[in-house]
């Protein structure tokens, strides 16, 4: 009666249910690689109230930040070092045809 | 472990073990459907594991949605939740998981109330389950953040490619019940029964 109603693949339900759990606290634990926070959706386009809702607020692009841009010192792959210059402003110039390489 | 943004990875992991689980039972059902195992494993089992899957695959999908309602990064309220075409983020991406959901919700309905219901609109509803599949899998890979994983890509190429296999084999397979091993050996021991009648697959 209890075998019936468990039906003939309880075991194997049981290893589903006790492998679905494990994969997802693994994912969760973030040992699967490339699992990591900065996969998070382009948040920066939303939530333009964020911060004043008192939220961790819009993060800022990579345009805003920087992020992706040359820095001093920084050498484009390929080319010498002298193909872009970065002033003391933070202003970036390029030699011809290099801005639309590296952007 | 990760503590900050906890809700975050909650919802995607239990949405991406929630599309291996309906992926898992769609294919389990195609393979039952196709006729491939007659013998072993035996269609009992088969189906008992299909509906403990699809069960899972209810339970992930309600713990990833938990998940986006409780996570404060990306904000999912109920409305964009439950309403299509709502989110800010994404909203078709979005809008097709949400039809996965209620297509999923009505798949798990109807299979509790099979009993109350024919076996025909039971069906027709059943057949729903590879529509709630594609929705998902393009969910999976228009909304979700993981969607560039190659293992992702792999299993969805592979578990798509053998369900539709399976679907052109079950085109071939003969119609109506899967054949009863028991029956047909009574069948074949009974004098009354003629040879080639006891070959034929059971219809009914």
């Amino acid at each position: 009666m209890t075998e019936r109603r468990r039906g003939p693949a309880a075991p194997a339900r049981r290893l589903a249910a006790g492998l679905s759990t494990a994969a997802t606290l693994g994912l969760i634990s973030g040992r699967i690689p490339g699992h990591a926070r900065d996969a998070h959706p382009e948040h920066g386009d939303r939530h333009q109230s964020g911060a004043d809702a008192g939220g961790r607020g819009p993060a800022p692009s990579r345009r805003a930040t920087g992020a992706g841009r040359p820095h001093p010192g920084r050498q484009a792959p390929g080319t010498s070092a002298t193909a872009m210059t970065v002033a003391a402003d933070g202003t970036v110039h390029f030699e011809d045809g290099m801005e639309d390489y590296l952007w | 472990m990760v503590t900050d943004g906890i809700w975050w990875y909650v919802a995607r992991s239990a949405g991406i073990v929630a599309w291996i689980l309906l992926a898992t039972s769609v294919l389990w059902a195609a393979a039952l459907a196709s006729r491939l195992f007659v013998k072993r494993p035996k269609a009992p089992w088969i189906l008992d594991l299909h509906g403990g899957v699809s069960n899972l695959a209810v339970v992930f999908t309600g713990v990833h949605l938990v998940g986006l309602y409780l996570d404060d990064y990306v904000e999912f309220g109920l409305k964009e939740l439950l309403v299509p075409l709502t989110s800010t983020y994404r909203p078709v991406a979005v809008a097709w998981g949400i039809v996965a959901v209620y297509l999923l919700a009505a798949l798990q309905a109807t299979s509790l109330l099979k009993k109350r219901m024919s076996h025909k609109a039971w069906r027709k509803v059943h057949h729903l389950a590879l529509p709630t599949y594609v929705l998902a899998t393009v969910h999976l890979f228009t909304a979700g953040t993981d969607a560039s994983h190659a293992a992702l890509s792999i299993a969805a190429y592979a578990v798509s490619g053998m369900i539709l296999a399976l679907g052109l084999t079950r085109l071939w397979a003969p119609k109506g019940r899967l054949p009863r091993p028991a029956r047909s050996a009574k069948a074949s021991a009974s004098p009354a029964k003629t040879p080639a009648t006891a070959t034929e697959p059971s219809s009914g």
